[in-house]
């Protein structure tokens, strides 16, 4: 048996084969068959546009919403009235206040916000000139006194050289002047002022500042 | 590399990435030799054209790659699987042995009383007609598709020696019939 991995050939059949090849595919077949592949070619090339389109999307959208998502919740951050923003536009003035460890109520101390003994009688002319008449001994036992009023008026306002806050004086001094102590709430307010030079005032108190 | 030095297993995946022209060149490389493969293997031009399609068809929409030297292979297969579903559904009896192609290859008429007027190359043509359809597909494997003994067994699914076996018979045959022109 012939193992040969040859095949069985006949070169005069074969050259008279090829000599017939002369049919071809019709120009309609041809066009119908190229006509389709290019169909299925155009769909491979666009195949990837949907996903990556989607996929740009996605990226643009977390692109412009990362920002947002990543800032932190702050109340300070919160829609603020005009009243507000005022207020807090001294934020630093409160901060000090509040860090400030208090101080002796001593000369060291800043000037309280007023005065009780003046808040309480008015700083007329007519008590200094009481004053005058008193002895030496008599007025340092009224000093003394007056002291104790000023550190017990400390402790009434919680220790105002830590807590006292630009609002909270303010608000005091407004009390003040709807309490029909006005001589009392301009001294508050020439203080505050100097405390605090560039803070604004309301309207209503800025006026009383320029009185006079 | 331009596109026609390119394999076509490179010109495929080109046309896979959507390359419309890698499958044009992949087309005119194999576009007759199918095209006369299934000529003569069907009786009718009919059938060879939509079988032809159908092959085309196939390979366009096929999304698997191929090896390297597999197209060929492949396509030639389809067209082959096409064919022999086409034999089915007529209800043609494809030969089963070689006792059986010896019984069947015998046409039973002279050459002169068949086609007269034809040349060598035509009566050649209505002879791989008339043979049977196992002996015409490998002498057309052969002689059209250009494929090795090894690669005609394994495509058909049969033994080296039958191949060789079955060729023989048809270049018999053939001779026999076309000795006039030999």
């Amino acid at each position: 048996m012939n193992r040969s991995q040859k095949l069985p050939d006949d070169s005069q059949l074969t050259t008279l084969y090829r000599a017939g090849r002369t049919e071809q595919p019709s120009e309609a077949l041809d066009q119908t068959i190229l006509s389709e592949a290019r169909k299925v070619a155009s769909k491979r090339r666009n195949r990837w546009i949907v996903p990556l389109s989607s996929a740009a999307l996605v990226l643009l959208g977390v692109g412009l919403s990362l920002p947002l998502i990543e800032l932190p919740y702050e109340p300070s951050q919160q829609i603020k009235t005009p009243a507000k923003q005022q207020q807090d536009s001294y934020p630093e003035a409160d901060i000090y206040l509040r860090k400030t460890p208090a101080p002796a109520a001593s000369a060291s101390a800043p000037p309280l916000p007023y005065s009780i003994e003046e808040s309480a009688t008015g700083a007329d002319s007519s008590s200094t000139t009481k004053r005058q008449a008193l002895t030496p001994k008599m007025r340092r036992s009224l000093d003394s006194a007056s002291n104790e009023k000023r550190e017990a008026e400390i402790q009434a306002f919680g220790e105002t050289g830590t807590e006292l806050t630009p609002v909270v004086w303010l608000n005091q001094i407004q009390l003040l002047i709807e309490s029909n102590q006005q001589q009392a709430a301009k001294q508050q307010l020439e203080q505050f002022r100097l405390r605090f030079p560039e803070y604004p005032l309301p309207d209503s108190l800025e006026l009383l500042l320029i009185e006079n | 590399m331009s596109s026609s030095e390119q394999s076509d297993e490179a010109l495929f995946r080109h046309f896979r990435n959507g390359d419309n022209g890698a499958f044009e060149v992949l087309y005119q490389r194999y576009r007759q030799t199918v095209y006369l493969f299934l000529l003569r293997s069907c009786s009718e031009r009919g059938d060879a054209e939509e079988i032809y399609q159908d092959v085309w068809s196939r390979i366009i929409t096929a999304t698997k790659p191929f090896q390297e030297g597999a197209f060929k292979a492949y396509i030639f297969r389809i067209a082959r699987n096409l064919l022999i579903d086409r034999h089915r559904r007529n209800h043609l009896t494809l030969v089963k042995d070689d006792q059986a192609l010896a019984e069947v290859a015998n046409p039973g008429k002279t050459l002169e009383d068949k086609i007269v007027d034809e040349d060598c190359s035509d009566r050649l043509k209505q002879h791989l007609t008339d043979l049977p359809a196992e002996q015409r597909e490998v002498f057309l494997l052969k002689e059209e598709v250009g494929l090795s003994l090894v690669q005609i067994a394994s495509m058909i699914d049969v033994g080296r020696e039958t191949v060789k076996s079955r060729l023989r018979y048809a270049l018999k045959q053939l001779r026999n019939l076309l000795e006039e022109c030999l």
